[in-house]
């Protein structure tokens, strides 16, 4: 196993350990409703905990054996390419992912429109190094979209928290 | 009957109604590329402008707008890999692996074109069946339309591949997820601590949005590059994807069926269908092992199959008035806003009306899906693009469309979520559609479990469907497992023999 699997493996036993957690306290915190509402998250809540167990036990007792994500048969999902599943490959992601996390903060604190003139040209100078027009041309076209929008689908903008205090 | 159906084309040929039908599918095909943004959406929008407008211009635009979204959905499913709408969620797995290919004009193509065969099979079914469907519908009571929905929850293994354990687990995660909020069986929430915005629990839209599109969005970025090799070419064009459909007439014919019995049961949503339609075509296939890395029969089943529902739907909505789906409801509150009451009366007295749905769903299939075959190839180039610049846009209208679930902050957040969600859930290797089926039919199972024990005691165990339906669900559980077994000791004897 490379050290790729291993770094899966060992997340997807916290992944279990984690909704086996989740699982009880759904077993548990169900006894507090009425009947109607208990019983489905009780029943559901306590396959889960005997499935996670089993899982748990599987990966315990058979981790060696375990056929390494990536080969043999896979019809679930959508998979990662070798190097993505490497350390650094985690890493640039998670970068990526925390940008994306600073947009939605962004626009929280600001509103679409704003957020979006600030993002685009942050994330392509900055990560990207991207040249200044396809960054003016992104946001331009994306104000005309988001105008687009409003007018014709009424579809709304989120707001931001600001912009009730500041002329945003 | 005959004279009904020939004097509605009739009526349906006057130019202000067909224009009335095409700006429905132009309608249909935007809201349909914006991910998050659906049918629903669409047919809210033109609700009001109804009023005083000629009743067939005015159900035309509607059938024209749910018509052409199951086509155009399919856009960023396949392109960028985020579902376009709850209907295309399966497309993904397999579209857009083949977009990534370079075969992204060959999938839509497929697509397409199946979801015109689907849609003309969905409109000729309801036309034949009007007379029948009355009994056919009636059949499914409250233990049937459970069974239906654990065979739902038994295609979880199929779509686990070789690790159904981890498939279930995802399934169980998303049955949790689809609890909170309020009990379909009691005035109780769980879960929501006060929260308002838990009170209605999670959206659909958002969940989809972020176990699929955050991140894929962020993995692309993360790479770099675009979406799909320069080398690899565009492929073929659209023409390959319709020659896949021709070479694979059966299984659309097959998943059109499907598509129209299933989406004839009030409440069976587009995504249930989708992804049994999905399932089903796994469990059948003889080679699975391209299925997930770009295998045509992976595109052509769910399309067809989401096309083919849209004459389902509109069986319980024109017979009983029962929406068959909640766009359907629309459909509904503007037959009432034309003073037409559906319902059995419907077929007595308005058959001409009818018939002119009828034409609408075949003639916006066959509009909608022209101008998605158009558009197929230009918009196939995106995948070509550095995914930089693309990516703020797609990201925006993620956000846009997550937001217009609820119009609260909370939106954002349970985007945010659920996209670490799915990032952590692709890095492991937990398959994540099985976690979105088991979050679908959460709240349909509990309420059906509920209403027939309610109902029927343990006796529903004992109903003809209900036996029918359950030994379906074993053979899809215990027959998919041995045939993975098979697999897996074939594998392991090629392996032995090559040394």
């Amino acid at each position: 196993m490379d050290e790729a699997s291993r770094l899966e493996a060992r997340l997807r036993t916290a992944f279990v350990l984690a909704l086996l957690a989740l699982a009880v306290f759904v077993v548990w915190s169900a006894g507090d409703f009425r009947r109607a509402a208990r019983l489905f998250p009780q029943y559901a809540g306590g396959v889960t905990v005997a499935l996670c167990l089993l899982e748990l036990g599987r990966q315990f007792l058979r981790r060696k054996l375990l056929t390494p994500i990536g080969s043999g048969v896979n019809t679930a999902d959508l998979g990662l390419d070798p190097e993505e599943r490497s350390r650094e490959g985690m890493r640039r992601s998670l970068v990526v992912f925390a940008w994306v996390l600073g947009y939605g903060g962004l626009i929280v604190l600001f509103g679409m429109p704003l957020a979006t003139a600030l993002f685009i040209p942050a994330l392509l100078r900055l990560q990207f190094d991207a040249p200044w027009l396809p960054a003016l041309g992104l946001i331009a076209g994306l104000w005309a979209m988001m105008y687009a929008l409003r007018a014709l689908l009424d579809v709304r903008m989120p707001p931001g928290l600001l912009t009730g205090t500041f002329p945003l | 009957m005959l004279d009904a159906f020939l004097s509605a084309f009739v009526i349906l040929m006057d130019p202000y109604r067909m224009a009335m039908l095409m700006a429905g599918v132009s309608i249909g095909i935007v809201v349909g590329i914006l991910p998050g943004l659906g049918g629903l959406m669409g047919m809210a929008l033109v609700l009001p402008f109804l009023f005083g407008m000629d009743p067939y211009a005015g159900i035309a635009m509607l059938i024209g707008i749910a018509a052409a979204v199951p086509s155009s959905d399919t856009f960023p499913s396949v392109l960028m890999g985020i579902p376009g709408s709850s209907g295309s969620q399966a497309t993904v797995m397999d579209g857009y692996p083949m977009a990534k290919q370079g075969q992204g004009a060959r999938a839509l193509g497929a697509a397409f074109f199946a979801s015109l065969i689907g849609g003309l099979i969905g409109a000729v079914a309801l036309t034949a069946l009007v007379p029948f469907a009355r009994p056919l519908v009636l059949m499914f009571g409250a233990p049937e339309l459970l069974m239906l929905t654990i065979l739902g929850l038994c295609m979880v293994g199929v779509l686990s591949g070789n690790r159904p354990l981890l498939g279930i687990l995802g399934a169980c995660l998303g049955l949790i997820l689809g609890m909170v909020g309020g009990a379909p069986a009691a005035p109780e929430y769980r879960w929501a601590y006060g929260v308002l915005y838990l009170f209605d629990g999670f959206s659909l839209v958002i969940v989809a949005l972020g176990l699929f599109a955050i991140p894929e969005i962020v993995d692309l970025l993360a790479r770099g590059g675009a979406i799909a090799r320069r080398s690899a070419g565009l492929g073929s064009g659209w023409m390959d994807g319709v020659r896949d459909v021709m070479r694979n007439k059966y299984l659309v014919l097959r998943h059109s069926i499907i598509g129209v019995l299933i989406g004839a049961i009030p409440g069976m949503g587009s995504s249930i269908i989708d992804w049994l339609n999905y399932g089903y075509v796994v469990s059948r296939a003889k080679d699975k092992s391209r299925f997930g890395k770009g295998d045509v029969r992976g595109v052509i089943a769910p399309e067809a199959a989401n096309n083919a529902k849209e004459g389902g739907v509109l069986m319980p909505t024109l017979l009983f008035g029962v929406p068959g789906s909640s766009a359907m409801a629309l459909l509904l509150g503007a037959l009432l806003i034309f003073g037409v009451q559906p319902g059995p009366a419907l077929l007595r007295d308005n058959l001409e009306l009818v018939f002119v749905i009828i034409w609408s769903l075949a003639l916006a299939n066959v509009f909608g899906t022209i101008i998605c075959l158009i558009l197929s190839k230009p918009i196939a180039r995106l995948t070509f693009v550095p995914f930089q610049f693309v990516a703020p846009v797609i990201l925006a209208i993620v956000i846009l469309g997550a937001y217009q679930q609820t119009r609260h902050v909370g939106d954002l957040i349970a985007l945010a979520a659920f996209g670490l969600l799915g990032w952590v859930m692709k890095r492991i290797g937990m398959p994540r559609p099985p976690l979105l089926v088991g979050f679908i039919l959460a709240g349909l199972t509990e309420r059906y479990l509920w209403m027939s024990y309610n109902i029927y005691d343990w006796e529903w165990l004992t109903r003809p469907l209900v036996l029918a339906i359950a030994a379906l669900c074993l053979v899809l559980v215990f027959g998919g497992s041995v045939m993975k077994a098979r697999m897996r000791r074939a594998a392991l004897r090629t392996e032995a023999r090559d040394g």
